[in-house]
């Protein structure tokens, strides 16, 4: 077999190829999720490492310990080579995400809680579950959904994660833009750092992250802009205390 | 964000049809473990956007990202003691089907490694070095692996006319 053999052969078993059915505004919303986990995380690894250093034999991320996000581009192809400059682990994130186990157990605590107020809710997609559910990916546990309201409407997104018991969060530890606006309170026990942040192409959003004393960690995160709209008008369809008592609700717990 | 969106979001429906397909051989032939595939790269591509712009290393980045995914996805698969090679749920829909089913069920009998150093050589047209940077291993080892891929591929695909 000629190359020009193999690649006919190849292209033989695409042929069939169905239509694509990528969901364009699940990328979107997946991206975004991770970029605002990122600064959360960032927050969360801060904290973290100031217990590891005490402790001194943790380790958090793994043994080879670099972020498969953060890998390094590869080199373009016109380029010379030199050695491989990848050392990330092996530990995609799962390629099926999982909505049972605890993932459903959360599901029920958000739902039985009464976490979406009256008048705000669920827009439904098709194929989807007509109310807020939980899943869990990327080693932690997820709710993306997109709100209507009396308000306002756009996307909310929670996730929930482990972090050391005592992790504490700050204003100056999560760098909001210039732009920004950051409160950090106390309710019911639990600190809880507020940010709103309004962006020039009309996207408003507040971030809310809250540490249980149990170590579970609780981000939230809503914004005027469904998914796959870019020129978002309006108001967020929850407010910031709506979204802080999302974050301190004590149904919400790591397992 | 929103100069992220828009760029990202023309490369994305520019490139997914063509990146689909790639990760449909590099996961030996399911549709939908493709298209997690892709989904799962295109978040992140999404998120490294600003960066490999800059480096003008997108493609290369996104089939670094895809291949070892599929990579790492099919070892999962095989500690699950799934096996994809009877997992062909399209219904034959025009004359070549039996040949694309065989084409799949001999991919699909690779070594996911093997299967990645034949889809990026012979798929993507990558070099021997190009192919090792983006696997990151030796190109000897591509090397071997092309020529251990591509013996298995004969043998398996003896008796399919290849006019």
């Amino acid at each position: 077999m000629s190359d020009p053999d193999i690649k006919a052969l190849l292209g033989r078993a695409v042929e069939d190829e169905p239509p694509l059915t990528i969901d364009r505004a699940e990328v979107f919303r997946r991206g975004r999720r991770k970029l605002r986990n990122r600064r959360f995380t960032e927050v969360g690894g801060v904290a973290a490492g100031v217990v590891v250093a005490v402790v001194g034999a943790v380790v958090l991320i793994g043994v080879t310990g670099q972020d498969p996000d953060r890998l390094t581009p590869a080199t373009p192809s016109t380029t010379s080579s030199g050695p491989p400059n990848v050392t990330g682990t092996s530990e995609y994130p799962p390629q099926y995400e999982e909505t049972g186990g605890h993932a459903a157990t959360l599901t029920d605590a958000f739902r039985t809680a009464g976490l979406l107020p009256a008048g705000v809710d669920v827009d439904p997609k098709p194929g989807k579950p007509a109310h807020p559910y939980f899943i869990k990916a990327m080693g932690t546990y997820h709710l993306d959904v997109d709100l209507v309201g009396d308000d306002g409407a756009g996307a909310l997104s929670v996730e929930v994660s482990p972090v050391p018991v005592g992790t504490t969060v700050t204003c100056d530890d999560l760098k909001p833009s210039a732009e920004a606006s950051c409160s950090a309170n106390r309710i019911d026990g639990t600190d809880v750092v507020l940010v709103e942040e309004t962006s020039s192409d009309g996207r408003r959003s507040i971030s809310t992250v809250a540490v249980h004393q149990d170590g579970t960690k609780v981000t939230a995160y809503v914004s005027n802009a469904k998914s796959g709209v870019f020129k978002p008008e309006g108001d967020p369809p929850l407010s910031t205390d709506q979204l802080a008592r999302i974050v301190t609700a004590p149904e919400l717990v790591w397992g | 964000m929103q100069d992220r969106d828009t760029e990202f979001g023309e490369f994305l429906d520019s490139r997914a049809a063509v990146m689909r397909r790639t990760a449909y051989l590099l996961c030996g032939g399911d549709w939908h473990r493709a298209e997690d595939l892709v989904q799962t790269t295109l978040t992140k591509i999404y998120v490294a956007w600003p960066r490999i712009r800059q480096d003008g290393s997108i493609d290369a980045y996104s089939r670094k990202i895809m291949v070892r995914a599929a990579i790492d996805d099919s070892r999962r698969a095989f500690r699950r003691r799934e096996s994809v090679v009877d997992q062909l749920p399209e219904t034959p829909t025009y004359r070549g089907f039996d040949e694309a089913v065989d084409v799949r069920r001999a991919l699909a009998k690779l070594p996911a490694g093997q299967r990645a150093v034949v889809v990026l050589r012979y798929w993507e047209d990558l070099s021997v070095e190009e192919t090792a940077r983006t696997l990151g291993r030796s190109e000897g080892t591509v090397k071997s692996q092309s020529a251990k891929g591509l013996a298995t591929l004969r043998r398996l695909l003896g008796g399919v006319n290849h006019e």
